[in-house]
């Protein structure tokens, strides 16, 4: 009956021995993977030699089952420690080109119209001022009238408009806005409205579409000082600390005294001359046109209920393209419309 | 407006640097856009003396001179001219020169004869349509002399932009008011002494005036026995250079005082008015007038006229009539200076398309006391120039008179809200200087008198602001406001904000796909194609061109037209998206329009970019349905997210509605075959657009809570079942889901295979089970796995394979 034992434990002898031998031959993870399904598979070699244990006397069992028990960890062990060397030399061998082409993504993007009106917006969140928005068709009274824009008046020559009926049109700026919030609330009031806009007008320099952002602020004592203030803190942001603001006398009707301003020009430096030859961008002068400004007309608080003699309050109006094309140095309006990707691609970070 | 600085020179004795006097004007708000020179074509034209001028040996055309330009020698000319003579002084193009039109001038033998150079007519030179011979210099000057310099042209012209307040500056004179004033320089007015010229006969012609308010003012003179011929050359080439066509001695001295002072006038042909008589009113009916430019112009009962005894033989303040217009023959002539209301002016001259010096000034303001400084200097000059006779006095009906306007003036209030430092005199006394008159009332205010010509000065703040234009807007001290904030939430529209919209944006971007941004209004008929109804269209009443007549109804546009851009340029794999409003029809609103923000989305070409480890696919009907899913999750809300099958969309082949529970939140589909080729688009698009309005809602209302997972492992099993391919996967998970049973977690497709000859399909469903207190025993899964198949038998006509 020993010999049954002695048979029992010599077969488990036998299968470690050739797999020591075979697992020393082999080179690959597959056949790896071979040499563990021939000895360690449900119906691999350890198995078949298993099946003999419950035949064995029962006072050999122990015996056998403790050395059969060895024999496994041992085959184990071998298999594991053949799968890390494997594992090892693969690595040294280079079977991966770090250099091949990663599995990308494709790349999303905002319009630079979007991230510059981003940008500008969060400016202003940043000094107090609230967002706001509202309809792209407007009626004359909030386009207009209520900015002291009367029917037959020459101001109206100002803005070539695009009309759905004779009282209904698309916004020509963005000013609409301030009747519309200074009608909803009571001072002090602080907001910017960006929005698209609309004019009769096409050509180089011109779109029938563009983008605005207007911005208000009434409280008590506003002057002329805090709208050069704020617009400077706005122009030092979104261009560079050291861009100079000038105020130039101009009319708008719905502000007195109205200001253009003008930045100094951020393609030249306010020199006048690239590289030696003169700026296209502001024409040599050394400034740029970028936004129109002044105080509240009081004609727009007896619009909408205000104590002129209480408060005062300014406001202005930015072209946003124009402020893009600034920034980015563009000298092309109709290319904003266009969507080719070559150009939106260029513009893949995006403002927080 | 042009304003030559030579002339304004002769208005105000500024003899500083020019571009400094350009810069001054931009900054008190008279915007210098350029400075030009309108005689730049002719730099190159010298004086040129003939002396000699001889036949031609071989054409009885032409004659061959010799002309003098100062060069020592005399250099042979060829000219055809039938006046050129020896002795003039010409207008001289000298070889290698250019005349206005770019002809080049070279040397050249003209039959046989060498010719270095040309002899200029008016026209050549563009300073007039004379061509009837060359251009004879009427004073004698050095052979070289540059013709510019020697006729003294007015060669420094501004372009100044004039903002519709300021009327009153669209004249030499009024800029000369505002240099004056800013450098407090003496202001001369061109002097007429009319009373010496003036016969003694006096004027007469009955004027009527229908309506004050049409008309306050209606003021003639009448110049008898003028001699019509051109207007002398220094009034005609300073003409030209203000941009105007020289015409004749009369119609070029009305145009000149025009300019000079900013009141348009109109000279009638005395003898072709009827009767004796003006009259200023609105015709009683409809009718049909000849302008000057030979136009026939429908005049409407609103329309103002300027009537003889008989007839209409004007459009006041707009344009005379073509039957009374000065010609050659003319002899007698009634110079009109009036004032009429602008507001009539400008929406005849805007409704009949005529834009005339005179209206521009009408609509914008002129000065009523003024009004005789300008009869009187056309008159003088008129007389001057045709050898006419001026009937002695002015004629004039005034039926309603200038009235000053009195404004009080805090100048502290000035001071406060400029920012400015400075002191109340220094307020009052730049209002002086600009021509106001003061009058102290106590400590704190002043009464000011504007001047008559200042018709924007009106209020006290249009004070503040000329103190702040002279003081220097510029000066201005840069502080930054403290902006106090109040409780209230400011909401001014309803819908999604502008927070909610950049959130999308930033969604979208950080999928890969790409913004564009396109016009709000289409062409009518691409919302045709895509089966848009009239009745929701919302077209523009003026558009600029037939491709922009309509709002889009549909944001999805849009993205359509960023594909076909980029598929004419041969850009590939187009992921574009865009977020803006559609504009569809709607009574009830306050402007007849709803509008709603939208974000639409296209997609186009490979899904991934290419990768050479596997084949990448092109997009398909789940990329788009996958990039909806993957919204909704974000924002929270997936488990509210349905597809709901339609029809109603005509532009698009497969479809389905969006809807969040019980919301309408979009669309989904792949656009028609037939609608491709209008976009130039060859393979499949998907698009989507979603309610951006509607889903704002929902997320303001959505609450996230917080809920505890249980600890306990999952348990795996898989189901294959057979299905008839109508049967949906929604309806297989739904049933599945609302088998009632407590451990199932999930379920999820991980096959679908649908064999080509069967008209069924073969679905591998992945459960996942779990149990919220313990782990599952396989005993206890295999159990519940077994009943959801017994389940499933019996609710759907469904086998296993
Ligand atoms: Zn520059």
């Amino acid at each position: 009956m020993a010999r049954d034992l002695k048979n029992f434990l010599d077969k488990l002898e036998s299968i470690k021995n050739s797999l020591s031998e075979e697992i020393n031959k082999i080179t690959t993870s597959s056949e790896l993977d071979q040499i563990r399904i021939k000895f360690l598979g449900r119906k691999g070699e350890l198995a078949k030699v298993m099946k003999g244990l419950p035949h064995l006397p029962k006072e050999y069992k122990p015996e056998a089952g403790k050395v059969a028990n060895k024999i496994k960890n041992v085959i184990t062990n071998l298999i594991e420690q053949k799968q890390l060397e494997l594992e090892e030399q693969g690595a040294k061998r280079g079977q991966i080109d770090i250099t091949l082409p990663g599995r990308e993504q494709f790349i999303g993007s905002l319009h630079p119209i979007t991230i510059t009106i981003q940008e500008i917006c969060s400016v202003f969140k940043s000094l107090g001022f609230e967002i706001v928005t509202g309809p792209e068709i407007e009626t004359d009274f909030y386009n207009f009238e209520a900015l002291n824009i009367p029917k037959d008046h020459p101001a109206r020559d100002m803005q070539d408009t695009l009309y759905i009926s004779e009282n209904i049109l698309l916004r020509t700026h963005t000013s609409p806005l301030q009747v519309r919030t200074m009608l909803k609330t009571t001072p002090p009031v602080a907001a910017i409205a960006p929005g698209k806009v609309y004019r009769r007008d096409s050509d180089l320099t011109h779109s029938p579409m563009f983008h605005q952002i207007e911005g208000f602020l009434v409280d008590k004592d506003v002057n002329m000082g805090d709208l050069r203030g704020t617009l400077t803190y706005f122009v030092q942001h979104i261009f560079s600390s050291d861009t100079k603001v000038r105020f130039r006398p101009s009319f708008f009707p719905f502000t007195e005294p109205s200001a253009e301003v003008d930045i100094s020009c951020v393609i030249c430096n306010g020199s006048g001359f690239v590289n030696g030859s003169p700026c296209r961008v502001c024409k040599q002068t050394g400034w740029v046109e970028i936004l129109g400004c002044g105080l509240i007309d009081p004609e727009v608080f007896k619009a909408v209920s205000y104590d002129p003699e209480k408060y005062s309050g300014f406001a202005f109006g930015l072209g946003v393209e124009r402020v893009a094309m600034l920034k980015y140095g563009i000298n092309d309006l109709r290319i904003f419309f266009e969507n080719d990707i070559r150009f939106l691609n260029q513009f893949t970070d995006f403002p927080v | 407006m042009y304003l030559s600085v030579k002339w304004l020179k002769e208005f105000t004795p500024y003899d500083g640097d020019i571009d400094k006097l350009a810069h001054v004007l931009t900054m008190v708000g008279l915007e210098v856009e350029e400075i030009l020179n309108p005689f730049e074509e002719i730099e190159d034209i010298v004086v040129g003396y003939v002396a000699e001028c001889e036949k031609h040996p071989n054409a009885d055309k032409l004659k061959v001179c010799k002309v003098d330009i100062g060069k020592g020698e005399l250099l042979p000319v060829v000219c055809g001219a039938p006046n050129v003579a020896k002795g003039q002084y010409v207008a001289f193009a000298p070889e290698g020169s250019t005349l206005p039109g770019g002809l080049k001038i070279k040397k050249a033998k003209l039959r046989g004869e060498i010719s270095l150079g040309m002899i200029c007519s008016e026209r050549e030179l563009g300073l007039s349509d004379d061509h009837s011979g060359i251009m004879v210099l009427d004073s004698v000057y050095e052979p070289g002399t540059k013709l510019i310099d020697a006729l003294d042209l007015d060669t420094k012209v501004f372009d100044i932009g004039i903002t519709p307040n300021r009327g009153d500056c669209l004249s030499v004179l009024g800029i000369a008011r505002e240099v004056s004033a800013y450098f407090e320089l003496p202001l001369n007015l061109p002097k007429t002494n009319i009373e010496k010229v003036e016969i003694d006969k006096l004027a007469h012609i009955d004027i009527e005036i229908q309506d004050p308010e049409d008309c306050p003012l209606y003021a003639a003179r009448i110049i008898e026995g003028v001699k019509i011929k051109q207007a002398p050359s220094w009034m005609r080439y300073r003409l030209v250079a203000m941009g105007l066509r020289p015409i004749n001695n009369i119609v070029d001295v009305t145009n000149y005082v025009l300019l000079e002072f900013g009141h348009p006038l109109h000279a009638f042909d005395k003898d072709l008015l009827k009767g004796n008589k003006i009259r200023v009113a609105r015709p009683d009916n409809k009718l049909n007038f000849k302008t000057l430019d030979g136009q026939e112009r429908e005049i409407t009962q609103e329309d103002l006229l300027i009537w003889d005894a008989e007839n209409p033989v004007a459009l006041a303040g707009i344009m005379g009539g073509y039957d009374s217009e000065i010609n050659n023959n003319t002899k007698n002539v009634l110079l009109e200076c009036a004032l009429f209301n602008p507001s009539r002016i400008r929406r005849t001259a805007r409704r009949l398309g005529i834009s005339s010096e005179a209206a521009y000034r009408f609509e914008r303001g002129v000065d009523q006391l003024g009004a005789d400084r300008a009869i009187d200097r056309a008159a003088y000059l008129i007389a001057r120039f045709s050898g006419g006779s001026i009937l002695k006095g002015i004629i004039k009906n005034e039926p309603k008179k200038f009235q000053h306007k009195s404004i009080l003036f805090r100048p502290k209030r000035a001071i406060s809200l400029l920012c400015i430092d400075a002191k109340t005199e220094y307020c009052t006394n730049i209002l002086r200087r600009l021509g106001c008159q003061i009058t102290s009332v106590d400590d704190e205010k002043v009464k000011v008198i504007p001047p008559s010509f200042r018709l924007d000065l009106e209020r006290e703040i249009d004070l503040v602001e000329e103190v702040g234009r002279i003081y220097g807007l510029e000066n201005v001290p840069a502080t930054l406001p403290r902006i106090s904030k109040s409780f209230e939430k400011l909401q001014v529209s309803a819908g999604a904000d502008y927070n909610f919209l950049c959130k999308i944006k930033q969604w979208a971007r950080g999928i890969g796909l790409q913004e564009c941004i396109t016009y709000s209004f289409v062409d009518k008929d691409e919302l045709i194609s895509l089966g848009e109804t009239e009745d929701k269209m919302v077209p523009v009443a003026n558009p600029l061109s037939k491709d922009q007549d309509t709002m889009r109804t549909y944001t999805i546009t849009g993205p359509l037209k960023a594909i076909k851009t980029n598929v004419d340029r041969l850009n590939r794999d187009l992921h574009f998206f865009e977020v803006a409003k559609s504009f569809i029809r709607d009574e009830k609103s306050e402007t007849g329009v709803l509008e709603k923000n939208r974000l639409a989305i296209a997609l186009y070409g490979k899904r991934e970019p290419n990768h050479w480890s596997s084949e990448v696919k092109h997009v398909d009907f789940y990329d788009i349905k996958g990039i909806v899913e993957h919204l909704f999750s974000t924002l929270n809300l997936r488990s509210q997210l349905q597809f709901k099958k339609t029809e109603k969309y005509p532009f698009l082949d497969i479809q389905a509605e969006v809807y969040l529970d019980t919301t309408h939140v979009g669309f989904i589909g792949s656009l028609q075959n037939k609608l491709k080729k209008s976009y130039h688009i060859k393979s499949d698009v998907y698009v989507a657009e979603l309610f951006l309005d509607e889903i704002y809602q929902l997320v303001e209302k959505r609450k996230i809570k917080f809920k505890n997972w249980s600890k306990y492992p999952p348990v795996y099993r898989d189901m294959t079942i057979v299905c008839p391919e109508e049967l949906t996967y929604e309806t297989i998970k739904n049933t599945l889901e609302q088998s009632k049973s407590k451990i199932l977690e999930q379920v999820n497709l991980i096959d679908l295979y649908t064999p080509k000859d069967k008209n069924e399909k073969r679905i591998t469903l992945r459960m996942t089970y779990r149990h919220p207190e313990k782990t599952l025993t396989d005993k206890e899964v295999d159990k519940v796995h077994g009943e959801l198949g017994k389940y499933i038998l019996e609710k759907l006509p469904v086998r296993f394979p």
